[in-house]
């Protein structure tokens, strides 16, 4: 930041407003020196009054000024920091400043010439009327005045415009704070008319004022005075033409070699040219239109260089896309027919699916006859487990009694035997009794007899218990043989029913994964006689595509020679490195 | 001259048979623990099976398989020798159902 530069600069903007102040009041002072009869007494106070005037005016007006510099004094004093707004409302008041000082020396000059003869006619007691007088001066010179100090300060103003992009304020943010006025008829036009006007209008007021003395037979005013007063009227006229020609020609110069250089085509980083009013706006225009074209340039540039890289390199793969579109083609082809052979085998698997669906669900119907049958026989075989072992208890209980009935066999035996024995010491004791016990031994033989015939009866129904026994016993294990076997067929047929569930299960999932598939395949094959339909429109692009190829290649040769005229176009500029704050002229 | 005996019971062991007359017979008994079985005496298992008889005859008892009781036969007496030969036991021989019987004495057996 190049602050420094701006040091004392307020006071230097202001200088040239103090200076054609007081030029005018001189002018207008001597003039009314001139041209009014005053009293030798009462001159040196006129002079007086309008000198303070003047200069009580002109203080005011510097304080005024001074305050409207505030932001350019921050920034000298240390103040404010030279941030980008900062700098832009110091470049703003700096812009600003030739107009405020157009009508604050035009005030001056007018108001304060006026008002202080109006003054001093009060206190003076004057009996002549001077104030047509020094109105008459006012108008003729203030203007004048006001204009010499526009035109000087222009300048400087641009000069501190100057030390701001120095500072760091970019160009583009100058040109796009400064105000457009579009007042540039109007403001130089008023130079013009004021540079032309003031001398006739000085000349003419002279001329009457010369008439009205002869008239009157009053003496005139001597020559030199008169001379004198014109004279410097036309010095400051001469000032006036020569610094407003230099304020609007150096400008335009600039412009001119702005414009010339981006002609020539050499962008860079726009520079600032002090103007105003139409010269600035055109100067930003101009800025902003270099700053675009080297963007747009660079752009250029690289799309240039890309589109050549682009081009090249798609000539090359034109070739090779040529190659692979025939392959391509080929390709195509075979895969039409693989697609056919693949339709053919959809409908197939189709149509084995189907086959398979039903034989699923046959299988799915004839498993639940199963699981049902195996479900009848295990119940069948939980009745027959159910009778078999009520038949072994019968058994049981049957081979109790039949033992009961043995033990009872036994008794009787037991009894048949003791009979026998009876019996049998009977027939002793009649046989030792000789013939008296003869009879008595008959009778003992028969009941031994008797007794044996039980006895024989009784081991006959003891072999018959024995048999009944070992068949009760055959019975009762056969029946536990069978309650056995018909427990283990019950646990078959649970087995079985239980896979005739599972197989039910399973056929069911069968049925339900053969239907999908079924569905599946249906659904492959319509998708794979869209494939079909797709692969000869896919072919039939291929078709189009390879003349659309030739059509890019022969687009492809003409965009190689547009990008090379392209290239070639833009290496006649010289874009240069974009500075962002810029240059300033 | 043959002696006429009122009263014999025929006594079958196994295989063999013998007499005793009725008169040396007190009774016949049926619990066989503490007797004699006769087919020791004609070499067989001395254990006797079951469903014996028991003579009592005296103090002595008696085991045999199966007995019977018969009526008055005329005893044919044993030679001297034989009789001799056999300790004086046995007393001669009947026939009964065509068989000969041998009649012995139960204090000798």
């Amino acid at each position: 930041m190049k602050l420094n530069a701006l040091q004392g600069r307020a006071r230097w903007l202001l200088l040239p407003a103090h200076f054609a102040a007081s030029a005018g009041v001189a002018l207008v002072v001597f003039h009314c020196a001139l041209t009014i009869d005053f009293p030798r007494a009462s001159l040196g106070p006129f002079i007086g009054t309008v000198t303070a005037a003047v200069l009580t005016f002109n203080t005011l007006s510097h304080i005024l000024m001074l305050a409207h510099l505030q932001p350019l004094q921050a920034l000298n004093a240390g103040v404010a920091r030279p941030t980008r707004g900062a700098l832009i409302e110091a470049a703003l008041a700096a812009a600003a400043l030739p107009e405020r000082v157009f009508w604050v020396v035009l005030s001056a000059v007018l108001i304060g010439a006026t008002l202080s003869t109006g003054g001093w006619m009060l206190l003076d007691g004057a009996t002549h009327p001077p104030l047509l007088r020094v109105v008459s001066a006012g108008v003729c010179m203030a203007p004048l005045a006001a204009a010499l100090a526009f035109v000087v300060t222009v300048p400087r103003a641009r000069v501190v415009h100057r030390q701001l992009l120095e500072a760091g304020l970019p160009v583009t943010d100058l040109y796009r704070a400064l105000k457009k006025h579009l007042l540039f008829e109007r403001r130089w036009l008023a130079c013009l008319g004021i540079a032309v006007a003031t001398p006739l209008a000085l000349a003419v007021d002279l001329g009457v004022w010369r008439y009205e003395r002869a008239v009157a037979g009053v003496s005139d005013a001597p020559l030199w005075a008169i001379v004198t007063l014109l004279g410097l009227t036309l010095l400051m006229v001469g000032v006036l033409t020569v610094r407003a020609g230099a304020a609007l020609g150096e400008p335009l110069e600039q412009l001119a070699a702005e414009t010339t250089r981006l002609l020539a085509g050499r962008y860079g980083a726009p520079r600032f040219i002090a103007a105003e009013y139409e010269t600035r706006a055109a100067a930003a225009a101009i800025a902003t239109m270099e700053l675009q074209l080297a963007e747009l340039l660079g752009g250029l540039d690289g799309a240039a260089v890309e589109l050549s890289e682009a081009t090249l390199s798609l000539a090359a793969d034109d070739v090779a896309g040529r190659a692979q579109l025939e392959t391509q083609r080929s390709l195509l082809d075979a895969t039409g027919e693989t697609t056919q052979a693949l339709a053919r085998s959809a409908y197939e698997i189709a149509s084995s699916a189907q086959r398979v669906t039903e034989l699923a669900t046959a299988t799915l119907l004839t498993a639940r006859a199963g699981r049902d049958s195996a479900d009848g026989f295990l119940r069948a075989m939980a009745e027959v487990r159910e009778g078999n072992r009520a038949i072994a208890d019968s058994v049981v209980r049957l081979n109790k009694r039949v033992q009961q009935v043995g033990r009872v066999v036994e008794f009787i035996d037991g009894i048949a035997d003791k009979s026998d024995l009876l019996a049998l010491n009977a027939e002793l004791e009649g046989n030792k009794a000789g013939d008296a016990g003869r009879g008595f031994s008959l009778v003992a033989a028969e009941m031994r007899r008797l007794a044996e015939s039980v006895m024989s009866s009784t081991r006959e129904i003891s072999g018959l218990i024995e048999e009944i026994r070992d068949a009760t016993n055959a019975a009762v294990m056969a029946t536990e043989a069978g309650v056995k076997t018909t427990d283990s067929g019950t646990t078959l047929a649970a087995r079985v029913s239980e896979g005739f569930s599972r197989i039910v299960d399973h056929a069911n999932q069968s049925s339900t994964a053969t239907q999908s598939i079924n569905l599946a395949t249906s659904q492959q094959q319509v998708g794979t006689d869209q494939l079909v339909s797709a692969m000869r429109e896919i072919l039939q692009g291929t078709e189009v595509s390879a003349a659309t190829a030739e059509e890019m290649r022969q687009a492809h040769d003409r965009l190689i020679a547009l990008a090379r005229d392209l290239t070639d176009t833009v290496t006649l500029f010289e874009a240069g490195a974009q500075v962002p704050g810029g240059e300033a002229t | 001259m043959a002696q006429l005996i009122d009263g014999l019971v025929l006594c079958h062991v196994g295989d063999h048979r013998l007499a005793v007359r009725a008169q040396d017979v007190d009774a016949f008994e049926h619990d066989p623990l503490g007797a004699t079985y006769v087919g020791e005496r004609f070499g067989d298992d001395p254990t006797p099976p079951e469903g014996v008889r028991v003579l009592r005859c005296g103090a002595q008892r008696l085991a045999v398989d199966r007995l019977d009781v018969h009526g008055g036969v005329a005893l044919l007496p044993a030679p001297p020798l034989l009789s001799s030969a056999f300790g004086g036991g046995i007393l001669g021989f009947v026939e009964v159902r065509q068989l000969l019987w041998p009649v012995v004495i139960p204090e000798r057996l």
